[in-house]
């Protein structure tokens, strides 16, 4: 479950959180499930945060010196 | 006969005369590479057109040059149709051309098509083959020049739009004959790799020549085997290259593949906070709801509450219970009331109020009231009740009274 969240991309996950806002808003649940909605609103909210911090905007530049695995180094404008 | 000297005009138009009636000079394809290029603002296109070995002047008239479809540029490799003659003012003869053309770019332009039609007779090109582009990139990768505009600007949009994504330059030469077989290998190369979510390759505007490795059929086809989607950003807006054609989606521009490539972050993150903020407000609203109902239930509780029914059986109770008092306490003043006249006629009848009127009372030794002169013997002890007290006496006869 854990795995399969992790995976989610950020945007099946955004579209997830509206169709449970959507579901919240038409007001038909009982209390248990709305908080059990809720609680999932929550996580998705979480989880499509976390994706947007998650990456650190690095640029890094290949450097093929002939090894079999090529080097990547810094990437500098001046390159 | 000495020769009358000539005027330089006289002769430079003589020179001209003989150029301009010459059959071959009349009309004539010269080919070579055009330098010392300049584009007059009257229009004019003055150059000169090179080999190895000598050069030309050239020139082409507004009226001419009007309709190049293509900018003549330093070293562009050019044939030009046109006449000789000659420039009175310096005596110098140039090449007056009519048109232009790049030399080999109608074999290119074939090579092309012929390359265009043949893959997508193949359905290299098919929508069906398309795959969707991430929405949200973690790590891209770009194919092109590490020196070129065309890295600076994907790089600049991408940072402007969504600066936390990761990007990775696998720099290449985008042009000359190494260029096809270098961006083969960095696209198999990132296709390696399983971080890469998205590729870029691409290159600034340029001749066709220029950006003819984006035409290579191996190019195209290391494209269509990718697992990873890829956008192709090829010169300028009217430039087609193979590449366009059998990636998942074509940019215009390098800085427009960095507009389709990334979403623009703080957007992403306003929608988030928005949904956010709605979340918690229908969760709010939905609590509130479900509190007022929970309200108007206990109200109701409380109206049909067993507490209130015993309240209202108690007060009918003690309304039953003052109606009984009140009865009793009557039926009870009735009873005194003959109590008291019975007691009354009682009191009449005590044998008491008899003592009190002379008579006395004897009692035998049991205390019981001697009624009969046969309850008695000759000596018997007897008690004589008085009206003020007691006296024993013995008995000492008995008369029988007889009726």
């Amino acid at each position: 479950m854990k795995n399969e969240k992790e995976k989610l991309s950020f945007e099946d996950a955004i579209e997830k959180l509206e169709g449970i806002i959507a579901k919240l808003e038409e007001g038909d649940l009982s209390l248990d499930q709305s908080l059990e909605e809720f609680q999932k609103g929550i996580e998705l909210y979480r989880h499509c945060s976390n994706v947007l911090v998650d990456v650190d905007g690095k640029i890094k530049v290949i450097l093929d010196n002939g090894a079999d695995t090529p080097e990547e180094v810094d990437f500098e404008e001046d390159l | 006969m000495k020769l009358k000297a000539l005027k330089v005009c006289e002769v430079n138009q003589y020179i001209k005369r003989i150029l301009v009636s010459d059959p071959i000079l009349y009309n004539i394809n010269v080919e070579g590479e055009i330098s010392n290029f300049k584009h007059h603002y009257n229009g004019h296109m003055y150059f000169t057109l090179k080999d190895e070995s000598s050069k030309i002047r050239c020139v082409m008239f507004n009226g001419d040059n009007r309709n190049i479809d293509f900018s003549p540029k330093e070293g562009m490799k050019v044939i030009i149709t046109g006449y000789i003659s000659v420039y009175e003012r310096d005596g110098s003869y140039q090449l007056y051309a009519k048109k232009i053309k790049q030399k080999g770019v109608g074999d290119l332009y074939a090579a092309f098509e012929k390359l265009k039609k043949r893959l997508e007779a193949e359905g290299m090109f098919d929508n069906v083959f398309k795959k969707k582009l991430p929405y949200l990139p973690k790590k891209i990768g770009v194919v092109t020049s590490s020196t070129g505009a065309a890295i600076k600007d994907i790089i600049t949009v991408i940072q402007r739009r969504f600066s936390s994504v990761n990007i990775v330059i696998y720099p290449v030469h985008v042009q000359g004959e190494k260029a096809p077989m270098e961006i083969v290998e960095a696209l198999r190369y990132f296709n390696t790799r399983d971080d890469i979510d998205l590729i870029i390759t691409g290159r600034g505007g340029g001749s066709i020549e220029e950006l003819w490795a984006f035409n290579d059929e191996e190019v195209a086809r290391t494209i269509f085997k990718l697992k990873i989607p890829i956008i192709s950003a090829v010169g300028h807006e009217t430039d087609f290259t193979i590449a366009d054609f059998v990636a998942d989606l074509r940019a215009p521009t390098p800085s427009a593949a960095g507009e389709l490539a990334t979403p623009i972050l703080h957007e992403l993150k306003s929608r988030l906070e928005d949904n956010l903020i709605r979340l918690e407000f229908v969760m709010k609203n939905s609590l509130k709801d479900k509190e007022n109902s929970l309200k108007m239930l206990r109200n109701n509780l409380k109206t049909y509450s067993p507490e209130n029914k015993l309240k209202a059986s108690k007060e009918r109770l003690d309304v039953l219970y003052k109606d009984i008092r009140r009865v009793m306490k009557s039926v009870q003043d009735n009873s005194n009331n003959k109590l008291e006249n019975l007691i009354g006629r009682l009191d009449a009848l005590s044998p008491l109020s008899t003592l009190n009127r002379g008579y006395s009372i004897p009692l035998d030794q049991e205390s019981k009231v001697i009624k009969s002169v046969k309850r008695v013997k000759k000596d018997d002890i007897v008690d004589i009740l008085l009206k003020d007290g007691k006296i024993t006496g013995k008995i000492i006869s008995i008369n029988e009274s007889h009726e």
